[in-house]
């Protein structure tokens, strides 16, 4: 090393040591105020100003250390649970909920049932069909389905299906409709007929009040890899 | 998962590991359903009925007692001929009625000795023994003691049939015994528009 680059060294570690002392005197009036309110000693004194000078001198000699913390994320698409859901709606001009009177012997009656499997599964849905009143002992009921709307005079222009033959009410009538993928609709028509051959002295003015009741379910169970959708 | 130190899971913690695991197999095979139910209104059977209404006997002279109700029994001495009497459907739907009829001379004389039943869309003038609306004939004329079933008519609900029956002119005691029988005029029919 040369003297002259020497006297450059020398040159800037007169000044960094100077800067440092100047930071000491900076604080010094603070650290003095402590001792005198603390009664901190004055060789602690001098040991922490030794100390804030020899940090000063770090900090202005060796530049800040930096811990870098390399990270990464993962979002999921949006995981969606089943929503099973079955509606019942009155179709082809028909309203369940109407009733009749003065029917006789061999008088029958169509009620047309839109069936659709709103959730989002597909589902297997099963039926019953009971009644109150002492009529439903004369009744019959039978359901079928057309694989498109029926028409208005009650006809099919697709194909029919039996889903249950003329069956006596007097006592609760099950049926069930086969599995229906989400959103698609079985168009089912409820014939209710009181029996030709219905007995004057029981049942003449009586009644009775019929319902339908359907439930959906959902033909397959959780617990499955749906990894891949 | 606690472990004791010699390697063997404590009770507690195999017990809580166990029912960890039945809690959430349980709710992985279950099937989710829902429901809809649709209710018919009240379906009525049609009720029959029917009622006769003793209104007179057209007597010149004489006495007559009777009763009305499900069928018509009435009995007349003196001279006199006519028995007129109310048929009124009481069933809910529009009904025809069979009938029978008989008379019974009990003692004196007749004279005429026929039977026919008549019919009047308006009351019977009981006194002249007239129908302003004009009268038919529902049967007859027939013997005393053989008057066949007949037809009433057809009667709509709630409505009612005028009937006078002629006996012939006697001088006797004559009682006359009248029976109906209502039946629907239809049946088998599609009723689902109401």
């Amino acid at each position: 090393m040369s003297r002259k680059s020497n006297a450059r060294s020398k040159a800037r570690n007169k000044a960094r040591a100077k800067a440092a002392a100047n930071a000491i005197s900076a604080v010094a009036p603070v650290v003095e105020a402590c001792a005198a309110t603390t009664g901190f000693g004055l060789r602690a004194y001098r040991v922490l100003s030794f100390g804030l000078g020899l940090s000063g001198m770090l900090l202005l000699g060796g530049g800040v250390l930096a811990a870098w913390t390399p990270s990464s994320a993962m979002t999921s698409g949006s995981y969606g649970a089943a929503d099973v859901r079955v509606q019942a709606v009155d179709a082809n001009g028909t309203t369940f909920s109407a009733g009749i009177s003065n029917l006789l012997p061999g008088d029958y009656m169509y009620r047309y049932v839109d069936l659709t499997n709103s959730g989002t599964v597909s589902q297997g849905f099963t039926g019953s069909v009971s009644g109150t009143g002492t009529l439903v002992g004369a009744l019959t009921v039978q359901i079928d389905t057309c694989s498109v709307s029926w028409s208005g005079n009650g006809t099919c222009s697709g194909s029919t299906s039996s889903l249950k033959a003329e069956t006596s009410t007097a006592s609760s009538v099950p049926f069930s409709f086969p599995t229906m993928a989400a959103a698609a609709v079985s168009h089912a028509r409820f014939q209710f007929k009181l029996a030709a051959n219905a007995d004057q002295t029981t049942y003449q003015g009586t009644a009775a009040t019929m319902t339908v009741n359907i439930s959906g379910s959902s033909t397959v169970s959780g617990g499955q890899d749906r990894t891949a959708g | 998962m606690r472990i004791k130190a010699n390697g063997l899971m404590s009770g507690a913690t195999l017990g809580a590991v166990l029912v960890s695991v039945l809690t959430w197999v349980s709710p992985a095979s279950a099937l989710w359903s829902n429901a809809s139910a649709k209710t018919s209104g009240s379906l009525n059977m049609a009720q029959m009925g029917k009622t006769f209404t003793p209104i007179k006997v057209g007597a010149l002279i004489g006495v007559a007692s009777g009763a009305g109700g499900s069928s018509y029994v009435s009995q007349f001495a003196g001279l006199g001929t006519v028995f007129y009497f109310d048929l009124a459907n009481d069933s809910s739907v529009q009904a025809g009625l069979s009938g029978t009829l008989t008379a019974t001379l009990n003692t004196g004389l007749v004279v005429v000795p026929a039977i026919t039943v008549w019919r009047c869309a308006s009351a019977w003038n009981t006194t002249l023994g007239t129908c302003a609306t004009g009268a038919t004939v529902v049967t007859g004329p027939h013997s005393w003691n053989s008057v066949p079933s007949f037809e009433w008519g057809t009667i709509a609900s709630g409505s009612t049939h005028h009937i006078a029956v002629t006996t012939g002119i006697a001088a006797a005691n004559i009682k006359l015994t009248a029976s109906a029988t209502p039946w629907p005029t239809r049946s088998g029919i599609d009723r689902s528009a109401g």
